[in-house]
């Protein structure tokens, strides 16, 4: 007889915290802000007819922008070093770049340019790198950090310069990148970047995040107060993952030949669930925000018993939280989730693929 | 209280797929639903694995739209290349020529609930 086929599938790491707001060492901040490139914000809550508008008012208006073919060399310009990524945090995300097959550059809040290269790439640039940490069997990505605000990254100095000509003579490489300015003096208007690449003669378009929100009616929602969430934290996140796909158990349960999921139990049936989604770009300041918002939008009268947050990060990002790297085998999740309770605990979901360091 | 748990390895993992037909003008004899899509990814999996291979691998259709023939499927993490294999091998179904298009993989079901390669921004 034939031995069984066995199968793995690749690693996956999904964290689960449990902590509060109030609690001195709780991490909560690192993990919003060190998380940069984030393309979707999810709100749920339950027994709530909509989002609050504080909520929809901290992320409808951010505007973010695009800019097509930009040559990398501009990124290092002293003038755009010193005006815009010394001078707040500058988000910048290569667009359309599938960081499994091809070339991705991103620029960190940190003043980092971080580019994801193919071995081709790599040899033909002629800049120092790394191996990336998920091809080490094979010599097939390579990882490249210039440190813009380094004090020697400056015109003259020999690494400066040997950057320069890498990036316009080697070879001329232009991407699209979504990106958006933070500036630390905020009496600066931060659609400055798009005025200084327009003023290039680069194509820049300006871009709003875009909304959906959505009420289901007499739905069984666990009851988290009931559930032991340290046995049932997956089935748990499930369950979020399929209020956001709105996927309709009921009407799926209702075949047992289609479909065997169910809601977890305990659950009650609640009157309404409230689910909005935006996606465009998000700074972590803007994902601060709408915590804050629900945290005290979860201590007025008549709250909801929980609020969760999600937030998707870009998949082709070369980077996810703390500047780690960040690949995509089958999927290039890199994903947290908070549920929030009127009494400032939260617990914290963050999952990852198989390409990238646990959170 | 503080508690961090590390869970490595999903319960599950869940598809995207859509099953693209060859001259969609010219209809299949019934009309897909959910219960014949099902049918088509178990007839997917039994022609590939046997009867007995192909019952051992459990799929759950979460969700599906009949207009684009596309789903949200949900297979044990141990059976999901046994699944993807029967899918990407399938070309026919109720003979007419077919393919199962795999648009998103994930260990989480969240993971789907967004897709920033296909998103376009306005």
């Amino acid at each position: 007889m034939a031995a069984p086929l066995n199968f793995n599938s690749p690693k996956n790491l999904l964290v689960f915290e449990q902590s509060s707001f109030s609690n001195e060492k709780s991490r909560h901040k690192t993990v919003i802000g060190d998380h940069y490139f984030n393309c979707a914000v999810e709100v749920c809550s339950p027994n709530v007819a909509q989002i609050p508008t504080t909520v929809t008012a901290s992320l409808s208006p951010s505007s973010y922008y695009i800019v097509r073919n930009l040559p990398l060399s501009r990124l290092i310009d002293k003038e755009f070093i010193e005006a815009f990524v010394r001078n707040g945090a500058f988000y910048a995300v290569s667009l359309n770049t599938r960081i499994d097959v091809a070339n991705s550059v991103a620029v960190l809040p940190t003043g980092k340019l971080v580019l994801s290269v193919d071995k081709d790439m790599y040899e033909t640039l002629g800049l120092e790198g790394r191996r990336s940490i998920f091809s080490q069997t094979r010599e097939r990505k390579f990882v490249i950090e210039v440190e813009l605000t380094k004090p020697s990254f400056t015109p003259g100095k020999k690494n400066y310069e040997r950057t320069k000509w890498c990036f316009s003579e080697r070879l001329n490489l232009r991407f699209d990148f979504v990106f958006t300015w933070v500036p630390h003096d905020k009496s600066i208007c931060s659609s400055s970047v798009g005025k200084y690449f327009s003023g290039m003669g680069l194509s820049v378009s300006s871009c709003r995040a875009q909304m959906m929100s959505n009420t289901m009616k007499d739905v069984c929602v666990p009851d988290l107060l009931a559930l032991n969430i340290l046995e049932n934290s997956q089935d748990l996140f499930e369950w979020l993952g399929a209020v956001s796909c709105y996927i309709d158990s009921e009407e799926e349960a209702s075949n047992d030949f289609v479909s065997m999921y169910t809601t977890p139990s305990p659950c009650n049936i609640c009157t309404q669930l409230t689910h909005a989604k935006w996606q465009g770009f998000f700074t972590p300041e803007a994902i601060a925000m709408v915590i804050d918002e629900i945290r005290l939008y979860l201590k007025t009268p008549d709250h909801p018993p929980w609020a969760s947050v999600t937030v998707h990060g870009y998949a082709d990002s070369p980077v996810s939280w703390r500047g780690k790297e960040h690949g995509y085998h089958q999927g290039g999740e890199n994903i947290y989730t908070y549920i929030v309770f009127p009494n400032d605990n939260y617990w914290l979901y963050m999952a990852v693929g198989s390409h990238d360091v646990c959170p | 209280m503080y508690e961090r748990r590390v869970i490595t390895k999903s319960e599950f993992h869940y598809m995207r797929v859509s099953l693209d037909v060859q001259n969609p003008a010219k209809a299949l004899p019934v009309e897909l639903t959910n219960v014949y899509f099902k049918q088509a990814v178990t007839a997917a999996l039994t022609r590939l694995f046997g009867d007995i291979g192909g019952a051992m691998v459990a799929v759950d259709v979460l969700k599906y739209n009949e207009g684009d023939r596309s789903a949200i499927l949900r297979v044990h993490s141990h059976n999901l290349v046994k699944l993807w294999s029967a899918l990407t091998l399938t070309d026919r179904y109720m003979s007419r020529k077919c393919a199962f298009r795999v648009h998103q993989v994930s260990p989480y079901l969240m993971g789907l609930a967004v897709n920033s390669r296909e998103y376009e921004h306005t």
